[in-house]
């Protein structure tokens, strides 16, 4: 008997297994740039690759009053520049446009909610669909709480038909543990948990899933994944831009918000995390908070044995000048901000102890490189001697990030000669080099994520949570110490010495990138 | 994204140890050569599968060859290439290598793939051919064989290297009997002996039409139309019938239909639907016998339609009562390339075509 109401028989076999149902994606802050470059972007590339129900359409919502022809030529321009299938098409420009709608009202008007609602009906009716709606919060974070109230006011957090409404919260998300708690709380009195998806773009990049691939794929690394084997991990997020026009809100948030807090913290569980009993969103994400409630916690008054921070001053990158970071648009003369950390933390596990993760971040840095390196143990005895008047070098794994996808692992050999001479080569697998098939941008990934209900790549309100925990102490420590001078470093170097003089007292070094 | 030969060593008598050598020498030239240009990253040299090519002529293996060098920059691998002719006086069985490089753009990585030719004339070369290409597969890695043209079951050949295969690929598009053809993958399938899995470039070629078909019914309030579903009209271009009938015996299976009765240009199932075959005439590039659409007419006229709007876009149409929803999706670009790529890409078995060459055995 054909079971047609739980399955789609057709579906079986495909290479897309499960296709998301019909639903309608409602984006606040409709007019801003991250809708413009991202959001409809990537909207449009799903359809592209049939990847959208057919019931389906798009709201943005914004204040300015502005009719749908307009919203729709916007969203074509973003489309034109930023996609990275552009031009639109025209065929399927013509059809997808005619799903793109524009509702206008403020975020705190109870009306526009209603105008809203009866639009959503609307749509149902005539797109098909089917009372499923996603609301894309992409304001600025001051305006999520209300956003969030007024939804739950006009009844917008159920579905009119029995469907699902999943709501996406862009970062940051809050701004220490006390307004990220109030933030949770004001979520939870209007939307269940499993609805809400707060987004780390970081999570939808293409090589940040593959390290759970590379660790839960292979049994060869899990043995040695551990304190018996490795010395230390380095995490590096580097940027080779200054702030690039968003100034005002740096100088609020600085490299440990914009960064270490989301970005830095996520590449760390993904690393550190024990393998999850199933590949499912609570599972992989209890694993995760595990990590975070393991980080050994730094007493505010000790911030400064395991942090160094620093800010660029006028220099060169990349053979350009750079102007100092308290010279740039938007950011105070006097600012205290920090650009660049670097940062030892321990995790109180089994698995960990003993052994130090140095994670290191900031603007004006060389070149732009993220990378997760994992060094192992020193042999106990090297049969060899000094070769070449250096030491045999441990063996060393590298998970590329970006820009150049891959891993690589050094390991020691002997030089072709009559002599035993020890030269670490590197063994490297490049992405590129063996999927030369362009990756999905990291919000197509998780926009379709989210319209499947899959929150394996979202954050949970306890992983927020345990994150600023962590985070709260940084912070509070470096108010006591707000009237120190912040070291800087030359726009174009690698932090400021006191960084490097951190990691040597360890008797470790920074890899060179 | 061009792509160059960066090495051919000289044709050679076959010696599976001399062209691995020549291959290696290759390898190394071009390290070497990035090396004096001062290129930043070392060649590096990954190979995701084996492919023997079997082809039946020259031009045959021109086109095969300009497939797979297409597909080096996804997926690279050792391409064999294989021109066996039996009906030759001589008695000659010669090889020559090749390295194909992708010129990469800017920030992209220089990808490279093997390419080995083996060229054999005269029964006794032919016969010698087996021995040759065995040692020549990389280890370790999955090993298909593309049979370019025709019918391979029965041919020496195959029985040979299929112990060795991991997959073999027909093109049933290219066979004179299809019929007949479709009977002997069945056969194929079924036989306990044959390890190796059958696939088709056709169901490559059908992939976005189920896709899209079966994207229709994703949404639960449509979905119980499928059970409820009484006539399917598939329309091709005039041609070869087998990618319609293909896509019939796909969505019977899949919806636990038999078919018992082929009656002129149509399908009755037992359960009372009717499938009926269309062609219209083929315009344009399009090829002879290839997909144009297919409409279906559930109890009550609701109706589904996936069809070409124009080239390169489908559309894909629904009316339910009141609800006539419409969108515009690009079809897939239609090439060799594209349908062994989607071919090459999968190792396990496929049980939706299994079902549907099973259901169309019994059938045609």
């Amino acid at each position: 008997m054909l079971d047609t109401l739980t399955a789609n028989p057709l579906r079986e076999g495909l290479q897309v297994e499960r296709m998301p149902e019909p639903n309608a994606v409602v984006i606040f802050g409709a007019s801003g740039d991250l809708t413009k470059r991202k959001l409809v972007p990537a909207l449009y590339n799903l359809e592209l690759e049939g990847l959208l129900p057919n019931g389906f359409a798009v709201v943005g919502f914004a204040r300015r009053p502005i009719p749908d022809a307009e919203f729709r030529q916007q969203m074509l321009e973003g489309i034109n520049a930023f996609s990275r299938n552009r031009p639109a098409q025209p065929e399927v420009w013509e059809a997808f446009s005619q799903k793109l709608h524009y509702c206008p009202g403020n975020f705190d008007d109870p009306a526009a909610y209603q105008q809203l609602a009866a639009l959503l009906n609307t749509l149902d009716e005539e797109h098909g669909t089917a009372g499923n709606r996603l609301f894309y919060l992409a304001t600025a974070p001051e305006y999520f709480p209300v956003i969030i109230q007024q939804l739950g006011a006009a009844g917008l957090n159920e579905s009119p038909a029995g469907g699902w409404v999943h709501v996406i919260i862009e970062k940051p998300f809050g701004r220490d543990l006390s307004t990220a708690r109030d933030l949770n709380r004001t979520v939870q009195s209007v939307f269940r948990e499993d609805q809400v998806y707060r987004i780390d773009h970081y999570l939808g990049k293409e090589t940040v899933q593959n390290i759970l691939v590379f660790r839960f794929a292979n049994g060869i690394f899990e043995p040695v994944w551990n304190r018996n084997y490795v010395d230390h991990v380095q995490i590096t997020v580097a940027e080779a831009v200054g702030v690039e026009g968003r100034g005002g809100y740096y100088d609020t948030a600085g490299v440990i918000r914009d960064m270490i807090q989301n970005h830095m913290l996520q590449l760390l569980t993904l690393v550190a995390m024990d393998p999850p009993v199933a590949f499912d969103a609570n599972a992989v994400r209890d694993e995760k908070v595990k990590v975070l409630r393991a980080i050994h916690p730094i007493a505010p008054a000790d911030v400064d044995q395991f942090v160094v921070r620093g800010q660029y001053s006028a220099g060169s990158v990349g053979g350009k000048p750079a102007p100092g970071y308290r010279e740039e648009r938007g950011v105070a003369p006097g600012s205290v901000t920090e650009t660049f950390l670097a940062l030892r933390l321990h995790l109180d596990s089994w698995r960990w102890a003993g052994v130090p993760f140095y994670l290191r971040s900031g603007k004006r840095l060389p070149k732009r490189s993220t990378e997760i390196a994992i060094q192992f143990k020193q042999i106990p005895l090297s049969l060899f001697g000094r070769t070449s008047g250096s030491a045999i070098e441990p063996n060393l794994l590298v998970l590329n990030i970006q820009p150049d996808e891959g891993i690589s692992l050094r390991f020691n050999s002997k030089l072709p000669g009559s002599i035993v001479q020890v030269r670490p080569v590197n063994m490297d697998f490049r992405y590129g080099t063996s999927f030369g098939v362009p990756a999905p941008e990291a919000y197509e990934r998780l926009i379709l994520d989210c319209m499947l209900g899959e929150a394996a790549l979202f954050t949970r309100d306890d992983e927020v949570e345990a994150a600023w925990t962590f985070v709260n102490r940084l912070l509070e420590g470096w108010e006591r110490l707000r009237a120190a001078e912040l070291p800087t470093y030359e726009a174009g170097t690698w932090g400021p010495r006191a960084a490097h003089d951190f990691i040597e007292a360890d008797g470790r070094r920074w890899r060179r990138l | 994204v061009s792509t160059e030969i960066a090495g051919l060593a000289p044709r050679l008598t076959v010696d599976p140890a001399a062209i691995e050598r020549e291959l290696s020498a290759l390898w190394m030239a071009e390290a070497e050569a990035r090396q004096r240009h001062g290129l930043p990253k070392p060649l590096s040299r990954t190979l995701l599968h084996s492919l023997i090519v079997v082809t039946r002529d020259r031009a045959g293996s021109d086109l095969a060859c300009q497939v797979a060098t297409a597909l080096n920059p996804r997926q690279p691998g050792r391409t064999i290439m294989v021109e066996a002719t039996e009906a030759d006086p001589e008695d000659r069985l010669e090889a020559w290598v090749s390295l194909q490089c992708t010129v990469p753009r800017d920030g992209h990585e220089q990808v490279c793939g093997e390419q080995i030719s083996l060229e054999a004339r005269g029964p006794a070369a032919v016969r010698r051919l087996p021995g040759a290409v065995l040692p020549l597969l990389l280890t370790d890695v999955p090993a298909f064989m593309w049979w370019q043209s025709g019918r391979p079951f029965g041919q020496s050949l195959l029985k040979d290297l299929a112990p060795a295969l991991d997959r073999l690929i027909v093109d049933s598009f290219t066979f004179a009997q299809t019929a007949q053809g479709i009977r002997e993958i069945q056969q194929a399938i079924a036989d306990p002996h044959f390890a190796a899995i059958v696939s088709d470039l056709s169901w490559a070629r059908l992939a976005p039409w189920r896709y899209l078909t079966a994207q229709i019914f994703d949404a639960a309030p449509v979905r119980p139309y499928l059970a409820r579903l009484r006539e399917v009209e598939i329309q091709s271009y005039a041609g070869p019938p087998v990618l319609a009938w293909l896509y019939a015996g796909w969505l019977a299976s899949r919806l636990g239909w038999t078919l018992v009765q082929r009656d002129g240009d149509s399908l009755v199932t037992q359960q009372g639907s009717v499938i009926r075959f269309e062609t219209v005439p083929s315009v344009g590039e399009v090829l002879p016998g290839y997909f144009t659409g297919v409409r279906l007419v559930a109890d009550g006229g609701a109706t589904f339609e996936v069809c070409r709007l124009g080239p390169g876009h489908t559309v894909t149409r629904q009316d339910i009562g009141e609800l006539h929803t419409e969108r515009v999706v690009p079809l897939r670009q239609e090439s060799l390339t594209e349908w062994l790529g989607h071919e090459l890409a999968r190792l396990g078995p496929v049980p939706t075509y299994d079902a549907a060459v099973r259901l169309l055995a019994t059938a045609l």
